[in-house]
C-alpha cells in the first residue's frame, strides 16, 4: 500500500503553487515549491525555483512552505534546498510551518524519497511551530532543541534508529502533536518496541496531547507498551493506526488502566478480530476501527511501506 | 421524405451481454429489422465472405444497412481462429495448425501479435465485403465504427502516434527496445526513470506494467495485474485480478522480456491526479463527438482498470472545477474529431497530479460496455441508438 493523498491545505491555509513568472500572489497561502512532471519537462529545477521564491518581495510574509515533488526525488537529495532555506532564514522571519516531501507514490515511492539532514534547521527558524517530512532515506534530525515547535510529524516506510533516538532525546517543551510512522523492517525500521520506551520518559513531552505511533509492523508490541504506560493518561488522542495491530495489542489496550481519559483511540487499518472489536467499541471512549484488514498467507502488512 | 428504414447487422458473440443488451436497446427504440452475425460465422466464411454478407443483407427489406462491430473477446474458439488467421503471415511464432491446436488456458498472455494480425485481416475483409454488398444491393452500407478505425485502435502505439501527430496531448514514448537490459540502459540514458510498458495489442490491463528504477540501478519496482507461473521449465505470464509487485531483478527481467516480445511500447509514467486518497484516470465515452458518459476509475495501484476491483465514480461525484471539465471535454472531443467515421469511442484520459492537465492514454473501440451509468437519462447503448436515429433522419 502506498500514499495517494495530496494535501489541499497546510497550516490552515490553501496551497498556492509558486510560479516564478507570477511571484507570490497570496502571502497568506501555504506556498508550494514543486517541480512536478510538467515543470521538469519544461526544464524547471527545484533549487532555482527556491532561489526565485527567496527573492520575491513578499517572501518575508510567508508563514508556511510545502516542498512537494522535486526533480528526480528518488535520486537527488533535497539537501541543497534545505541548506538554502537555512542560509536565508532571515528572509523568512514569519515561517511557522514546513512540510518537506509532500508527494504520492505516483511521483516517488516513499522509501525512495531522498531526504536531508535538518540538524541546522532548529536554530535557524526559532518561530517554527510545525515540522513535517515524508520519507526517511537520508533523513537526519540531529539535536532537536526548539522552544516553539508544537507539531512534529515523520511519515515513512521505515523509521531508522538514529531518527527515533533524536526524537526521544529532543528538547521540545511546547510539543503537542508527535506523529511517527515506524514502518517495516524492509524499509528502514530496525528497532523493537523497547526502542519506543524512551519517548515515554522524555521530560520535555509534558504537553503532548496527540501521540501517533503509526504504520508499525510491531503494532501489537507497541500497543502493549503504551497500554501499560502512565504517560498516555495525558493524551487526548492515541493513534496506533495503519499498522499490524491484532488481538494481542487490542487486549492490552482493553486491559489498560490509562486510556479512560482519551478522546479518541485511533486504530483504523487493523487486524483485530470481530470479537475484540466489539469489546473495544463498548469502551466509554471513541475508538476508530474502520478499514479492517484480512490477514493472508503472507501475513500482515503495514499500510505504507515501499 | 419517407421514413428511412434501417437494417441493423450486429457483429459479435450472439449470447454475450454486449450483443443481447444492444439488441434489446434497439428493439425498445425501433421496429427496424435486426440481424446478428457471429464471429464464428464470419471466420468460417472468410474465403467467401462477400457472398455470405450479401445473402444475409438481402433478406433485410430496408433502405440503409448499419453494421455495428462489437468485441471478439471472451471467446476462446474465436481467439484461437483469429490467432490462426494471423499465423499465416511472416514472422509468426506459430503455424496456423499449431494455433488451431491451442488448448484453452484462461488468462494466459500469449500470441498477442498474431491475434492482432488475424483480427486486422478479418476487419479488412469485412470492409471489402461491405463495399461489395453495397454495390451489389444498390443501397448504402454504413459502419457504426469504421473497421479501419478499429484496426488502428487495436494498435495502441500507432494510435497514440497518430493522435500525437495530430497535435493532441499524449504521454511521451521512449524509442523501441528489444529487451529489459536495453530498456534499463535507455531509461538511464534518457533520465526517464518511471515508465509504463504497454502491449500494443492488449485489451484492458492485460500485460500492462508500471516500472521504475533508481538511477544508480540499485533498486527497481515492477507492478502489473499478472502472475508469473513456471511449469515444466517453461515460464508463462497470466493475467490476474490482483496487482503484484516485483522487486527481484531476475523476475523483473523475465517479465519485461516476455511482454516486450509480445510487441509493447514504453511511455512516460505521468503521476495521476488523486481523489480521496486514490489516484485515478477517466473513461470518457463520446457519441457522435459529444462527450457523454464519463467514469473515474480510482485505484490504490498504478493500474486503474475496473475489473481489478477498483472503485468507480461518476464525473458529477468528483466535483471538478468547470475549467477542468472543459479541458477534459476538449481533449475527448479532439479525439472524436480525429475519428469522424466512428460513432462512439471509449477514451481513457489521465489528469496530471494537481495541475489536472489531460493526457490521452488510450482509445477503445469497444469501450462502451459500462454498467449502471446514465447520461441524459440514457445508458450508453440507448444513447448511441437515439443519436444514430436522430442523425439519420436529420439528413432528410
Amino acid at each position: 500500500m502506498t500514499i495517494y493523498y495530496r494535501i489541499e491545505q497546510f497550516n490552515h491555509s490553501p496551497l498556492e503553487r509558486f510560479e516564478p513568472q507570477n511571484g507570490i500572489v497570496n502571502s497568506g497561502a501555504a506556498i508550494l515549491l514543486e517541480v512536478d512532471y510538467e515543470a521538469a519537462e519544461a526544464g524547471s529545477d527545484i533549487l532555482e525555483l527556491t532561489q526565485a521564491f527567496l527573492k520575491d518581495p513578499q517572501v518575508s510574509e510567508v508563514q508556511a512552505i510545502v516542498i512537494g515533488e522535486w526533480n528526480e526525488s528518488f535520486d537527488s537529495s533535497i539537501q541543497p534546498v534545505i541548506d538554502l532555506l537555512i542560509e536565508n532564514a532571515s528572509s523568512l522571519p514569519a515561517l511557522k510551518a514546513l512540510f518537506v516531501g509532500e508527494m504520492t507514490s505516483e511521483a516517488c515511492e516513499i522509501s525512495w524519497i531522498q531526504q536531508a539532514d535538518y540538524s541546522q534547521l532548529w536554530s535557524a527558524f526559532p518561530k517554527l511551530e510545525h515540522f513535517q517530512v515524508r520519507g526517511s532515506d537520508g533523513l537526519e534530525l540531529g539535536e532537536v532543541k526548539h522552544n516553539q515547535l508544537k507539531t512534529l510529524i515523520i511519515e515513512c516506510g521505515g523509521l531508522f534508529g538514529s531518527i527515533l533516538e533524536s526524537v526521544a532525546q529532543s528538547e521540545l517543551p511546547e510539543l503537542q502533536t508527535l506523529e511517527l510512522w515506524l514502518g517495516d523492517d524492509n524499509y528502514g525500521w530496525e528497532g523493537t518496541a523497547d526502542d519506543v520506551k524512551p519517548l515515554l520518559h522524555n521530560p520535555h513531552f509534558s504537553k503532548i496531547k496527540y501521540l501517533g505511533l503509526r504504520n508499525s509492523m510491531i503494532a501489537d508490541d507497541v500497543a502493549t507498551i503504551l497500554a501499560n504506560a502512565a504517560f498516555i493518561e495525558q493524551l487526548e488522542v492515541l493513534d496506533l493506526s495503519m499498522g499490524t495491530l491484532g488481538d494481542v495489542g487490542a487486549q492490552a489496550l482493553l486491559d489498560s488502566n490509562y486510556i479512560s481519559g482519551l478522546k479518541l483511540l485511533d486504530l483504523h487499518y487493523h487486524y483485530v478480530s470481530d470479537e475484540l472489536q466489539a469489546k473495544l467499541k463498548a469502551l466509554p471512549i471513541q475508538v476508530d476501527l474502520s478499514d479492517p484488514q484480512e490477514e493472508d498467507d503472507y501475513g500482515r502488512f503495514v499500510s505504507v511501506s515501499e | 421524405m419517407a421514413y428511412t428504414r434501417l437494417g441493423w447487422l450486429l457483429i459479435g458473440h450472439p449470447e454475450h451481454p454486449r450483443i443481447t443488451g444492444y439488441r434489446a436497446a434497439l428493439a425498445e427504440h425501433t421496429r427496424d429489422p435486426i440481424a446478428v452475425l457471429s464471429y464464428q460465422e464470419i471466420l468460417h466464411a472468410i474465403p467467401t465472405l462477400h457472398d455470405q454478407l450479401v445473402s444475409r443483407l438481402k433478406k433485410l427489406d430496408v433502405d440503409t444497412i448499419v453494421i455495428r462491430i462489437d468485441s471478439p473477446g471472451e471467446h476462446f474458439g474465436v481467439e484461437k481462429q483469429l490467432t490462426a488467421l494471423g499465423a499465416q503471415y511472416p514472422n509468426a511464432r506459430l503455424s496456423p495448425t499449431q494455433a488451431m491446436a491451442l488448448e484453452p488456458d484462461p488468462g494466459c498472455i500469449r500470441y498477442m501479435r498474431e491475434w492482432y494480425r488475424g483480427f486486422k485481416t478479418l476487419l479488412d475483409q469485412l470492409q471489402h465485403a461491405a463495399e461489395h454488398a453495397a454495390r451489389y444491393l444498390g443501397k448504402p452500407v454504413r459502419f457504426f465504427n469504421a473497421p479501419e478505425d478499429i484496426v488502428l485502435m487495436f494498435d495502441k502505439l500507432r494510435c497514440q502516434r497518430a493522435l500525437r501527430d495530430a497535435g493532441l496531448t499524449v504521454p511521451k514514448h521512449l524509442p523501441e527496445v528489444a529487451d529489459h537490459e536495453a530498456l534499463r540502459a535507455q531509461m538511464q540514458q534518457l533520465r526517464c526513470y518511471r515508465v509504463f510498458i504497454k502491449p500494443r495489442h492488449g485489451s484492458s490491463a492485460s500485460g500492462v506494467l508500471s516500472y521504475q528504477i533508481k538511477p544508480d540501478g540499485s533498486a527497481e519496482i515492477l507492478t502489473g495485474a499478472l502472475e508469473w507461473v513456471s511449469t515444466k521449465g517453461k515460464a508463462v505470464l497470466y493475467n490476474s485480478l490482483h496487482v503484484h509487485r516485483y522487486t527481484g531483478g531476475h523476475q523483473i527481467n523475465q517479465i519485461i522480456d516476455y511482454i516486450l516480445a509480445e510487441g509493447a511500447f514504453v511511455e512516460h509514467w505521468i503521476p495521476k491526479a488523486q481523489h480521496q486518497g486514490k489516484s485515478f484516470d477517466i473513461r470518457v465515452l463520446t457519441v457522435q463527438r459529444e462527450v457523454c458518459h464519463s467514469l473515474l476509475r480510482l485505484s490504490h495501484s498504478p493500474l486503474t482498470n475496473l475489473h481489478l476491483g477498483n472503485q468507480r465514480l461518476t464525473i458529477d461525484e468528483a466535483h471538478f472545477a468547470p475549467q477542468v471539465i472543459e479541458a477534459l471535454s476538449q481533449s475527448a472531443q479532439s479525439v472524436a474529431e480525429h475519428f469522424p467515421d466512428s460513432f462512439t469511442l471509449g477514451i481513457d484520459i489521465l489528469l496530471s497530479s494537481r495541475r489536472l492537465k489531460p493526457y490521452i492514454l488510450e482509445v477503445n473501440a469497444f469501450g462502451d460496455h459500462l454498467h449502471n451509468i446514465r447520461h441524459r437519462g440514457l445508458n450508453p447503448q440507448q444513447l448511441q441508438i437515439s443519436k444514430w436515429y436522430t442523425a439519420t433522419h436529420a439528413n432528410h
